[in-house]
């Protein structure tokens, strides 16, 4: 590795690393490290195998682990069949609604996951097909989610594959098949590997959809830990089982780790993206084509089951709902008025927004050239929401008096390693002989880092920034953990309408979220957003 | 003005190294690192300017050891290649970035930025960005910003090689001329021979990471002491009596008193100068002359050497 | 001042005192949402959802309840509804916020007295022994409503089965055709589901004499539709066009049925029965209760509140509101309830399988049913 900065004075550069060092593991001593030991403590680390003292427990152990493990799996091949297709059928094709779709892509993984489970039910029940429920219909949810995933890294890293590598080929005479096999295949499936094992780790920890159409036979590890904290009152088991679950998942993260330590997975949003090739005419292969179309359906089931219900619910079109969703009739439901529930979202988010992008940039600034970035970023795939809530609620309930600012601790650590991870590939980017320009010039750390490093980023902070909020407004998990009616938040509302069956209200909650989240990711996703770039 | 020594300095990569590297630059002197791509000639220049720290060696200037010292707080300014200007400032805060670093007045200021903006011809530009000046106009900004800071030492990493050839000259004498009146001492790197040679009073030529030779400008071009310093000059490398020899375009002529026979390939009579290439066995030598060849081509001739070094 | 505004310290600076703002205005609402009035002492009641929620007007009906009990004695009453009632007595057990808990049922009132979170008061003024004793004898809750758990069904099951499903009992669901019909709550989710479970075991154990109770479990499993909760459930049964035609429910809900949707033309959609085996009707009562938690810091103003709560003029709200037994014997019950199932008929399996007895075995209880049903 070249050092760049040259060492006057051997004590101010260690003590500038060592702040660096600190600054990354700041916020993950203290809400993970520092939670997650104190709760270990708390239940008495050395009587924590007595939480295994019945044979039922054993086998429960067992039983939710087989859960966690199977739909983790089988989510993830799912999502890989049909991701990664698709995702060579963007790379390889050139078709009008290409754009539309990879932001579509987007926006389906990025989508709350109250509201996918909660659409995928509504979108069953309309045709009339009731045994939606159980492993499969986890497994589609999963699917929905993670298939777009997979899309599109894979029709990313074809981005790179060298223009004239396929040029060569056809010139060869060579035919599709082998095209893909010696070329398209090479480039394309360590990214593909890479949506796998997030797939797998993502639908591990599953807790929304094996919650709403799981049923006691799909509990996952998840599942469990939040029964036993809020069912057995048990707080021995439900720490001793997140921290097995934190064991187990540490293999796939490392393996994650490792994988995407190569390569660029996220596209960068800052960098504009230019198609340097035309490619076949799509219509020629009618396969890929339905496959595309029935992908498409697939993944925009959510959006059209709920715009349908919220407007069309009653019969006929009608704003009723939403009038209906802001009187009393709410507040005898779940306990406080729906205005108070978007204050809370909206707070939340906000809050969580500015804290995810602080932390980013508080880290970017001190810590750039470390791999402590990579690292920490993968640290939070680790600890689950449920975990995460757990943890922190136990610690923080004694400092805090009330639980709200546990929920914006939450929120921010789950939408931390994304957002992170995009403000630092973005910053990469910026010409390092700028940098050089400005020390030159005799400017200082500090003011090459904000007049010149985040000026020109300005856009990609904007854009994550939209995005931390879109990740905080539509955490469930975590929220409906520790949360008191008094804090509701809208995620949390539309789980508790539809479990008193209330479905003119689940569904005007639900669409207020989901015109929110779609509008803000799709300006963060589409290509419209590059458009501002200098 | 200041005095620059490079003693010894070393760097490796991996099995490929840079060095050692000495050579002194006296006050007032410019100096030009020449070579191939690749030779480490950027490498030098990075070093010089802080960006990377050498192995082994020494810079000193005056005197002083800044070897260790951070970049900013070397006195020296860099141009680059891809004018590096920042692309969200327009033209006057990219020259008042640095300005605003000096502990000045801002009367000062202002009459250092009205002075250097007048000594680059950039008045008229001085509100747009970046991205709506030409490649010339960028590098007279970047050439602006550096040199206002007044640095002892302004290195050049290929600046006018994305800028279009007439453009380039007149750049060329302008970045030449601030020698004269600004007392400014350039380190220029550059793989064309001709710009070198005009910009440096001293030239190092480095080949894959070895310094071939130091002169000044006029010398090495009379004295090359190996092939290859010949050869990157611009001079014919021929075998006579088992010696190595170098000869100049000129000083080769067509003429059946020749002893070295050959075949021209291809020649071309550009205003004043006839400029033809000869196939004397596997190589191909330059002519030069003032009269038109043209008739020779393709057709077997005798070459004669008027004049020639001798290598080592 | 120019550059000073366009620097990046200044608008980090703007950037923080925003954030730092919002947070002070929104701690402000917290605080504003949970003390409305400072001036007079505010009563905490923790609660579940849906109390007094199913009348014909719940906002009369709190008031009578709750506000006339402010103005007497001038103080404020703030109704909270935790996520989970007993997760929040037990982790504010140092701290605690509430002062009374209203809605703790039989099966729970062990573990939360083991827990330390109740505090103890005598009042046994017009409530049946059995109630007392079925609750807590030591008086940490005071029984205000009861009920017993039943198998609401359709009327065209009702025809259906030829009329059996009014007598019918466990045994009889082992049958996949009724067993499909069946819609349950989880007993680790819900308190309905849990109370079903106890029934189910106390049935098994002391009518039958069968310790295998698991095994109806186990028949059940592939056929039977397990809900979270028992509005889902309940709300699930009364959706036209549902295929399932049964229900866990309480046996008072013939009773809501008739005065809201059967007054009319005195028919009914659905009714409810307990366990029928040898010409006997055996039930498992739920009985909700109302207790003081443990550190409130006012103790008098609760004591108060329970007498208040357990008088006739409030007691008489229960059975339309609630859809429940008032715990006051002295109430009368209004017309619909010939309807609901005559306690006085039924053989409460609460005397079978006591409290102590529950408390010892919940745990090993649900793992094995949560293992049973993985």
């Amino acid at each position: 590795m070249v050092r760049t900065m040259a060492i006057s004075n051997e004590l101010k550069w260690k003590l500038f690393k060592g702040l660096g060092i600190l600054a990354v593991l700041l916020p993950f001593i203290l809400f993970l490290f520092v939670p997650l030991i104190y709760s270990i403590w708390y239940i008495n680390p050395f009587y924590m195998y007595t939480f295994f003292n019945t044979q039922y427990k054993i086998k429960i152990f067992e039983f939710s682990l087989e859960n966690s493990m199977m739909q983790g799996l089988l989510s993830a091949l799912c999502s890989f069949a049909i991701g990664y297709p698709v995702g060579i059928i963007i790379g390889l094709y050139q078709f009008k609604f290409k754009n539309v779709l990879l932001t579509l892509s987007y926006i389906a993984f990025f989508m709350p996951s109250i509201l996918m489970v909660f659409a995928f039910i509504e979108f069953f029940y309309l045709l009339h097909f009731y045994n939606f429920f159980g492993l499969y219909g986890i497994i589609l949810v999963n699917t929905a989610f993670n298939a777009p995933l997979i899309a599109i890294f894979t029709s990313s890293s074809t981005d790179h594959i060298p223009v004239s590598l396929i040029y060569s080929a056809k010139l060869l005479k060579a035919n599709i098949i082998k095209i893909f096999r010696k070329i398209y295949f090479p480039y394309t499936y360590e990214s593909a590997l890479i949506g796998f094992i997030l797939a797998f780790i993502y639908s591990f920890m599953g807790f929304t959809a094996p919650l709403m159409i799981g049923g006691t036979s799909n509990y996952t590890m998840e599942i469990w830990i939040y029964i036993l904290y809020k069912s057995f009152f048990d707080v021995k088991g439900a720490v001793t089982v997140a921290l097995l679950q934190i064991l187990i998942l540490i293999i796939p993260v490392v393996i994650y780790f490792v994988l995407s330590s190569k390569s660029m997975y996220l596209s960068n949003l800052s960098r504009k993206k230019e198609k340097l090739y035309s490619k076949r005419d799509y219509k020629k292969s009618l396969g890929a084509y339905v496959l595309v179309s029935l992908y498409t359906l697939f993944i925009s089931i959510p959006f059209f089951t709920i715009l349908y219900y919220t407007l069309f619910g009653s019969g006929k079109l009608s704003f009723s709902p939403f009038l209906t969703l802001f009187s009393n009739i709410t507040t005898y439901k779940i306990g406080i008025p729906y205005i108070n529930v978007i204050i809370n979202s909206l707070f939340f988010s906000s809050i969580a927004m500015f804290l995810s992008i602080g932390i980013s940039l508080i880290v970017l600034y001190f810590a750039e050239e470390l791999t402590w970035i990579k690292i920490s970023i993968v640290l939070p795939l680790i600890v689950s929401p449920i975990v995460l809530a757990l943890v922190n609620y136990m610690f923080y309930i004694n400092i805090f008096t009330n639980v709200w600012p546990i929920i914006v601790i939450a929120q921010t650590m789950v939408s931390l390693p994304i957002v992170s991870r995009l403000i630092d590939n973005s910053i990469k980017m910026v010409p390092k002989n700028l940098e050089y320009s400005a020390m030159l010039l005799h400017t200082r750390r500090s003011d090459i880092f904000f007049k010149i490093k985040l000026p020109i980023i300005k856009y990609t902070l904007i854009l994550s920034s939209m995005l931390s909020f879109v990740m905080a407004l539509g955490e469930f998990g975590a929220t409906f953990f520790i949360f008191t009616p008094l804090f509701t938040t809208i995620p949390v509302s539309i789980y508790e309408f539809q479990s008193l069956r209330d479905f003119t209200l689940a569904y005007s909650s639900a669409s207020i979220l989901f015109v929110i989240t779609f509008v803000i990711l799709y300006i963060v996703f589409s290509k419209e957003a590059y458009k501002w770039q200098s | 003005m200041a005095k620059l020594e490079l003693i010894g300095i070393t760097k490796k990569y991996g099995n490929w190294k840079v060095g050692p590297v000495s050579v002194t630059l006296n006050e007032g002197e410019s100096l030009t690192i020449l070579g191939p791509t690749g030779s480490g000639k950027s490498t030098l220049l990075k070093i010089i300017a802080g960006i990377e720290i050498p192995d082994d060696g020494k810079i000193l200037v005056n005197g002083k050891d800044i070897t260790n010292l951070p970049i900013s707080e070397r006195d020296i300014g860099m141009i680059f290649q891809d004018y590096s200007l920042f692309p969200h400032l327009t033209v006057k805060e990219n020259i008042y970035f640095g300005i605003d670093n000096l502990q000045l007045s801002n009367n000062k200021k202002e009459s250092l930025f009205n002075k250097i903006i007048k000594a680059l011809h950039i008045e008229k530009l001085i509100n747009k960005y970046p991205h709506q000046l030409s490649g010339g106009e960028k590098q007279r900004v970047a050439i602006a910003r550096s040199v206002v800071m007044k640095p002892s030492f302004l290195l050049c990493d290929e600046p006018l090689s994305s800028v279009d050839s007439r453009t380039r000259e007149e750049l060329r004498s302008e970045l030449k001329s601030l020698q004269y009146t600004d007392h400014i001492q350039m380190v220029y790197v550059t793989h064309d021979h001709l710009e070198g040679m005009f910009m440096g009073d001293k030239i190092m030529i480095i080949n894959d990471g070895k310094v071939e030779q130091v002169s000044s400008s006029e010398d090495i071009y009379i004295h090359p002491k190996t092939p290859f310093v010949a050869w990157f000059v611009g001079l014919n490398v021929l075998n006579l009596d088992n010696k190595k020899i170098a000869v100049d375009p000129l000083d080769l002529e067509i003429s059946d008193e020749g002893i070295i026979e050959g075949h021209v390939i291809s020649g071309r009579y550009i205003y004043n100068t006839w400029i033809g290439y000869v196939k004397v066995g596997s190589q191909i030598i330059k002519l030069q002359s003032y009269s038109d060849q043209s008739g020779y081509i393709n057709k077997d001739v005798k070459i004669k050497i008027k004049k020639y070094i001798e290598l080592q | 001042m120019d550059k000073i505004v366009k620097g990046w310290k200044f608008k980090v600076l703007v950037v923080v005192a925003i954030v730092v703002l919002a947070t002070v205005f929104y701690e402000g609402y917290v605080l504003y949402a949970q003390n409305q009035k400072s001036s007079k002492a505010t009563l905490v009641i923790y609660t579940y959802g849906s109390l007094f929620n199913y009348g014909a007007n719940p906002n009369e009906t709190k008031n009578i309840v709750f506000g006339t009990f402010e103005k007497k004695y001038n103080v404020n009453i703030d109704i909270e509804y935790p996520n989970n009632i007993m997760q929040a007595l037990e982790s504010q057990k140092s701290n605690p916020q509430a002062d009374i808990v209203i809605g703790l049922t039989n099966v729970e009132a062990p573990t939360a007295i083991e827990k330390g979170l109740l505090d103890p008061y005598n009042y046994t003024n017009d409530i049946p022994s059995f109630l007392i004793n079925g609750l807590s004898n030591n008086h940490y809750l005071t029984p205000y409503e009861y009920s017993y758990l039943a198998i609401d069904y359709t009327m065209s099951f009702y025809n259906q089965t030829k009329g059996n499903v009014s007598h019918s009992n466990f045994l009889n669901f082992l049958n996949s055709t009724w067993a499909k019909n069946l819609i349950l709550e989880s007993p680790l989710t819900d308190t309905t589901g849990l109370n079903f479970l106890m029934w189910q075991i106390a049935f098994y154990e002391y009518v039958l004499h069968n310790n295998n109770w698991l095994s109806w479990w186990k028949s059940i499993k592939n056929y039977a539709l397990i809900e979270n909760d028992w509005s889902t459930a309940f709300n699930l049964f009364t959706t036209t066009n549902n295929p399932q035609q049964l229900v866990s429910s309480y046996s008072t809900d013939p009773a809501y049925e008739i005065y809201n949707n059967g007054a009319m033309n005195g028919t009914f959609s659905y009714n409810s029965t307990l366990s029928y085996y040898n010409n006997t009707y055996y039930g498992w009562e739920t009985i909700f209760g109302i207790g003081i938690v443990h550190g409130s810091s006012h103790l008098l103003l609760d004591e108060e509140f329970i007498n208040w709560f357990l008088s006739g003029t409030v007691q008489s709200q229960i059975p339309l509101n609630e859809w429940e037994y008032p715990a006051n014997n002295t109430v009368t019950l209004p017309p619909a309830y010939k309807y609901a199932v005559n306690p006085s008929n039924v053989v409460p399996l609460n005397n079978y399988l006591t409290q102590q007895q529950i408390y010892s075995n919940m745990t090993s209880w649900l793992e094995q049913w949560q293992l049973a049903m993985s």
